[in-house]
């Protein structure tokens, strides 16, 4: 597989370089992070010990399974949406490459509640999407877009969506277009030159994309809020709902912990399958 | 800039509101040596919503009055949105002993009963306050704070059934209409436990402030019952208005205040009925934190708002029920005949006792489990 | 004549997401030519230029606005640069523990946000850390230190770091070769990294509640207004009027450089 020149990790002349590179952000993680997580440790652990870790698999595996099935049909959804528009970007549009970025990220500076209410008002009941839908005879009289998993899944892909498109990109961008022109020089079709080429060489942009859609989506409840039900509770609204109350803050602590383990987990696994040296 | 007064203006003043000389004497003192026109004084309020005129101490005729009968600059925020997130935020500073830089805020009852029991809160000087004696009497002694030693009472409103009479083709007049599988999916329920539950348990007959824990727990069983079949579209808190006005919800439970700046602008035709069993109330309350600069200024601003002249006009104006006697004598006739200033005699409502903090955590442990699972 | 369609194709898709990025944008825009019945501005009443007249109408919403772009540029440009710093060392290195790092910087992102800010705020609390602008761009930074790392890492992967090695054999100083070699070629993934953490950080509702103390961020003012004035929409449609024109801006002015630069 060609890449423009030797892959690979360079081993440091001085052993504490990478390291000093590396020092700020990991002073600033170490302090403003790490050590507010261990405040959250030990609140897990108050009043039923390790016991909170697994009333928490007792009681919530329905809500998590449905929060990583909406996670994940969001991220898919971000793929096929983002991964072409990416690509456009990158390989066709070289001219108006920084205004359609710009245009990509532009919705995402105005808030991201006026964002939600905007689809709430197209959404709702007063608003024209459901009106055309059931004109065109695709929505039932009496049924209703939002509470549904749709309207959720949907509202989350929306609000992700750059945080696919831009790593996609940045990693296509990179790519030698001599390569790509080696493969139409070898009688290899669009296609096949795509498939073998032009996707590896993308893969470091979409485990990043994926990282950065799955893993804030899996912990969102501002869409399921606004444009869910009750049905739709994702883990992000039980835990927004009840942190507030003394009494069940260590559980809802000891779900977030479960919830960062589980999903490290899976990105752990999706590193291995995808075959990116990611995480170590 | 507040305006510098002279001692002899301020006893002038003063007497007009009904401070008594020794009570100023001890606010003179309190600001500071007693020598000439008082330095800048100034007050930082945290309230709900919708609670002052305009929510703008520059335009607000209530809170300019006070500004300009006391020289006392307001600083207001109207950003008290929630009690639990208002809670989350300010408690590990108070629980330290540090002010949060606000002299009073307004938690609903049973978060003051909270606050209180964490002593994060002052007591209040009630020498300074001595309006308070205006309070009515069904408001002046809780369980939680007996003879209103730390706390008093902004405003109430009532919890009751938001509907649009066209939607659902008749009156409401129960909490069993919440059960209704003709509304099925176009009910929203507060996420606010005491509210929702309350009016279940009112309905089973039982009255909330004697009510046990098996109580509440059948009314959570009947809302976890009716939520498996899909009988609620949300369960959410402030929120529920945007989904009255979006026509996504025919019925809410909902907070009177709201219904009726509802009523008066967006949707005029929602109606409010406060279930004939009996409906809840609730009580928003003034309390004073711990670390609190002001702690005159605030009992001052208390006093003021406990005159009756004042508290007339201003709930005429927020649509809310005055917590002080003879406030309703000071309103219009509009307003005197108004259910959600002035709810009619009789009217059943009601509120929770106090629970202790492991049967607070049983129940919202409940709650939470019949509606977000 | 394949490739062409496809191509046609491709472009098609492209705008029709964009096109799907801009709907609710473009029900901000409708909106704020709305004169609500009453205090929410959910339901179309009818038109009205009120809100575009005054748009500075409510001073809090200015003020807010303006704080969050402060707060904005300070966090990009620090987490922009130690993200940057970090994902280069995690991507040009072969050393022990750099699993660990890249498993930390992407822990923050699993955290709900609701935990993340409280937690913060104990440790303010806990250090007696006054709430204010500093500790809104600490927290801001905290997070966004993974969005840039992660991206800039996809960036970088694969570059080829002999070309370094090659300059230094050609007398480049450190600072030369990345000012020349290293950082043209990574410069697009600092710049995607940019533009994501400034969003991020002028969206963010939740960490910033607990951490701010007194101090309002534009979303902070918009989620706690309980009434929805069109002036809101104004705010962002200005907002994207500003970003439009700067990007064109942008594209017109790099043009110029190219066609300079073009023998």
């Amino acid at each position: 597989m060609a890449t423009e020149g030797k892959v690979g990790e360079v081993t440091p002349r001085r052993r504490s370089t990478p390291w000093l590179l590396a020092a700020p952000a990991l002073i600033w993680l170490v302090v403003f992070f790490v050590i507010p997580m261990v405040l959250l440790g030990r609140e897990s652990l108050r009043s039923g010990g390790i016991g909170n870790y697994g009333d928490v698999f007792t009681g919530y595996t329905a809500v998590f399974r449905r929060t990583f099935w909406y996670a994940l049909l969001a991220t898919v959804l971000c793929v096929l949406l983002g991964y072409p528009l990416a690509y456009y970007i990158a390989m066709r549009a070289r001219r108006a490459r920084n205004v359609l970025l710009a245009l990509v990220v532009l919705p995402f500076f105005t808030t991201y509640l006026i964002r939600t209410i905007s689809w709430v008002i197209l959404l709702s009941e007063n608003g024209p999407v459901p009106k055309v839908l059931r004109s065109l005879d695709l929505l039932g009289q009496s049924s209703s877009i939002i509470g549904t998993t749709p309207a959720v899944v949907g509202a989350l892909a929306y609000n992700f969506l750059p945080f696919m498109v831009l790593p996609i990109y940045v990693s296509l961008e990179k790519i030698d277009p001599k390569l790509l022109e080696a493969g139409p020089d070898l009688y290899a079709s669009g296609w096949r030159t795509f498939r073998k080429v032009t996707l590896p060489l993308s893969l470091p942009g979409l485990f990043a994309g994926s990282l950065l859609t799955f893993i804030p989506a899996a912990g969102d409840f501002v869409n399921s809020t606004f444009v869910g039900g009750t049905s739709t509770t994702m883990i992000g609204n039980v835990v927004a709902e009840n942190f507030d109350s003394p009494g069940l803050r260590p559980e809802m602590s000891a779900i977030s912990f479960v919830l960062m383990a589980v999903i490290l987990v899976g990105v752990l696994v999706y590193a291995r399958l995808l075959g990116t040296e990611e995480l170590g | 800039m507040t305006p510098r007064i002279s001692r002899r203006e301020l006893i002038m003043r003063a007497g007009a509101l009904g401070i008594s000389v020794p009570a100023l004497g001890a606010i003179l003192a309190a600001c500071g040596g007693g020598g000439g026109g008082g330095s800048s004084r100034s007050l930082s309020v945290l309230n709900w919503p919708l609670y002052v005129e305009d929510d703008d101490p520059d335009t607000s005729p209530t809170l300019k009055a006070f500004t300009k009968a006391t020289g006392i600059a307001m600083d207001y925020r109207a950003e008290f949105d929630d009690n639990g997130s208002v809670y989350l935020k300010y408690q590990p500073d108070l629980a330290k002993g540090r002010g949060i830089g606000f002299d009073i805020v307004t938690p609903t009852s049973w978060m003051a009963a909270r606050m209180i029991r964490e002593e994060l809160v002052q007591p209040l000087d009630l020498s300074r306050i001595p309006n308070a004696k205006n309070i009515r009497a069904d408001l002046a002694n809780p369980e939680w704070d007996p003879g209103r030693k730390y706390s008093m009472p902004y405003a109430q409103g009532q919890v009751g059934l938001a509907y649009f009479p066209d939607k659902t083709g008749r009156p409401l007049t129960s909490a069993a209409d919440l059960l209704d599988p003709a509304f099925k999916n176009r009910v929203t329920l507060l996420s606010e436990w005491r509210d929702t539950v309350g009016l279940f348990v009112i309905d089973a007959g039982v009255d909330p402030a004697v009510a046990t824990v098996d109580d509440v727990k059948a009314g959570i069983a009947k809302i976890r019952e009716a939520r498996d079949a899909g009988q609620f579209r949300k369960i959410v808190g402030n929120s529920y208005v945007n989904d009255l006005i979006t026509g996504e919800v025919w019925v809410a439970v909902g907070w009177s205040g709201d219904v009726a700046s509802l009523k008066a602008a967006d949707t005029p035709d929602i109606e409010f009925a406060l279930p004939e069993r009996g409906a809840m109330s609730f009580v928003d309350t003034m309390v004073i934190p711990v670390g609190a600069a002001n702690k005159a200024e605030a009992e001052e601003f208390i006093n003021f708002l406990y005159d009756p002249a004042v508290s007339g006009p201003l709930f005429e104006k927020i649509t809310y029920v005055s917590p002080v006697n003879g406030a309703t004598a000071a309103m219009s006739p509009e307003a005197q005949a108004n259910p959600f200033i002035n709810p009619p005699a009789g009217s059943k409502l009601y509120e929770f006792r106090a629970f202790t903090p492991t049967e607070e955590e049983e129940l919202e442990g409940l709650f939470a489990e019949a509606t977000q699972l | 004549m394949k490739q062409r369609l496809s191509r046609l194709a491709l472009g098609g898709y492209s705008i029709l997401v964009i096109v799907y990025l801009f709907v609710p944008i473009a029900v901000m825009v409708v909106f704020s030519f709305n004169k609500p019945r009453g205090r929410r501005n959910y339901e179309w009443n009818r038109f009205s230029l009120d809100a575009w007249k005054d748009p500075f109408k409510y001073e809090n919403l200015r003020a807010a606005f303006v704080k969050s772009l402060e707060v904005g540029l300070i966090v990009t440009l620090v987490a922009g640069v130690i993200g940057t710093v970090m994902a280069v060392s995690l991507v040009k290195y072969r050393f022990r523990g750099k699993g660990f790092l890249n498993t930390l910087i992407v822990m923050p992102l699993t955290m709900p946000e609701v935990v993340l800010g409280f937690s913060l705020l104990n440790l303010f609390v806990l250090v007696d850390q006054q709430r204010g602008v500093l500790t809104i761009v600490i927290a801001h930074v905290m997070f966004c230190i993974s969005y840039v790392a992660t991206t800039v890492k996809a960036r970088i992967r694969g570059f080829n770091w002999q070309l370094e090695e090659a300059a230094a054999d050609l007398g480049a100083t450190p600072w030369q070769t990345f000012r020349r070699v290293t950082f043209p070629i990574i410069a697009p993934g600092v710049f995607a990294a940019a533009l994501l953490t400034f969003a991020l950080s002028l969206d963010d509702f939740t960490i910033t509640y607990f951490v701010s103390g007194r101090d309002r961020t534009f979303p902070l003012e918009v989620w706690t207004e309980k009434q929805f004035p069109p002036q809101i929409n104004v705010f962002g449609t200005l907002i994207l009027l500003a970003a439009v024109v700067l990007s064109v801006a942008g594209m017109l002015n790099s043009r110029r450089r190219t066609a300079r630069s073009k023998p």
